[in-house]
């Protein structure tokens, strides 16, 4: 009887966590995400596009003081646990340790897990 | 016969003693002297109070100054250009371990919301000094100067190595610039000031070192037990914190350290007071 019940436990967490993943990755992929933040380099506006395939593009610019610049990079990213954890591209032997930043999908926001000074840094998904 | 025997030995006994104490010349040697000095990019925009440094230091006559990190303040050429320029005028050899302002852009991290410029900083950084970790090796002293920026995977190896090459007879001293003995760490770029290794990767070495220099405490000096390891805790401010540095001098097994303030004149502009 507990055996069955332990059983009916894993099962319902099992599908309840994979389901819940599922739901991350599709709205993820489903959106293109942009923050738009003024800072002491200027005004930066970044993009993110996740593709199901685990990896992902970010675009920056950076505006306002001197000549706009662009940057582009690629990305990998996972979900575990209900966080988005992201790898940005970085040479190798330095994976993991910088260029790693962790998000929370909060109503239809991504929100970083941690608060810059009082800033909530936060991406919304554009309206196209 | 006897007496020939004692007198033998008597001048074997003496000559290890003063064998011990004197350099090759035969001069008596001098304990081993050394500056520390931390967060110099509070006196970047005052040259006057950088000569006060120079003279201060230069009158000291210490073998070698360690600059604890923290050299530069946004990690810019023109600053870097200012600053090897005042670390130029020292007559004593400098070595450089590198703060946490040295590697990183705090402007390009926040501003970019990323920290995945480092292996570029790291590497400008390289260019600029010539090292991020360095071994010092002294007949008096070994020096091992690590860049607490790293992870422990870039700063394990090389504390391996130079433990295996200090000399067990004389002093081995570990600099660097952050408290490697602190939990906090770097998990995401908004902690871009603290370090890369975690406490528990790197607090089993210092108990291998007999003292433990570090640079990055905020406006003062103090001495510490870390793991029963002698630390010095040294680091400049500004908003009324004094304008230091730290003179020691290697006294039997262990360095002794001593601060040494300069005197600015009143209300001049590096004290700021808080209102």
């Amino acid at each position: 009887m507990n055996i069955f019940r332990i059983f009916i436990f894993v099962f319902t967490a099992t599908l309840y966590s994979s389901a819940f993943a599922g739901g991350i990755e599709e709205q993820l992929t489903g959106n293109i995400w942009k923050m738009e933040r003024n800072t002491g380099l200027g005004k930066v506006k970044t993009v993110y596009m996740f593709l199901s395939d685990g990896s992902g593009t970010g675009y920056q610019q950076i505006s306002g003081r001197g000549p706009t610049r662009v940057e582009n990079y690629k990305f990998t990213y996972k979900v575990n646990q209900g966080r988005i954890i992201i790898q940005e591209e970085i040479a190798k032997g330095w994976e993991g340790h910088f260029g790693v930043t962790r998000w929370k999908l909060i109503d239809n926001k991504l929100v970083g897990d941690v608060k810059f000074r009082q800033e909530v840094i936060t991406f919304s998904p554009i309206n196209l | 016969m006897k007496t020939s025997c004692y007198f033998g030995l008597a001048c074997v006994v003496l000559t290890l003693l003063f064998g011990c104490s004197r350099g090759e010349s035969g001069e008596a040697k001098e304990n081993l002297t050394v500056a520390f000095i931390s967060h110099t990019y509070y006196v970047n925009r005052h040259k006057d109070v950088q000569q006060m440094f120079i003279d201060d230091i230069n009158k000291a006559k210490p073998k070698y100054i360690f600059a604890m990190g923290d050299i530069v303040l946004l990690n810019r050429d023109n600053e870097w250009a200012g600053t090897l320029e005042f670390f130029s005028k020292f007559d004593a050899q400098v070595y450089y371990v590198p703060g946490n302002h040295d590697i990183f852009n705090f402007d390009i991290v926040e501003g970019l919301a990323t920290d995945r410029h480092y292996p570029e900083w790291r590497q400008q950084y390289v260019d600029r000094i010539g090292y991020a970790h360095k071994m010092i090796r002294d007949d008096q002293a070994d020096f091992v100067l690590i860049n607490s920026n790293d992870p422990a995977s870039k700063i394990t190896p090389f504390l391996d190595e130079s433990l295996s090459k200090a000399n067990p007879k004389t002093p081995t001293l570990l600099l660097s610039h952050h408290r490697i003995w602190l939990e906090r760490y770097q998990e995401n770029w908004v902690q871009w000031y603290w370090k890369s290794a975690k406490k528990e990767e790197l607090l089993p070495y210092i108990s291998k070192f007999d003292q433990v220099v570090i640079g990055d405490l905020w406006g003062k000096y103090e001495m510490k037990s870390i793991e029963n390891t002698p630390t010095a805790m040294i680091g400049m401010g500004n908003n009324d914190k004094p304008a230091f540095w730290v003179y020691a001098e290697l006294k039997g097994s262990e360095f002794a350290f001593e601060q040494r303030t300069i005197t600015l004149p009143e209300g001049h502009p590096f004290i700021h007071k808080k209102k």
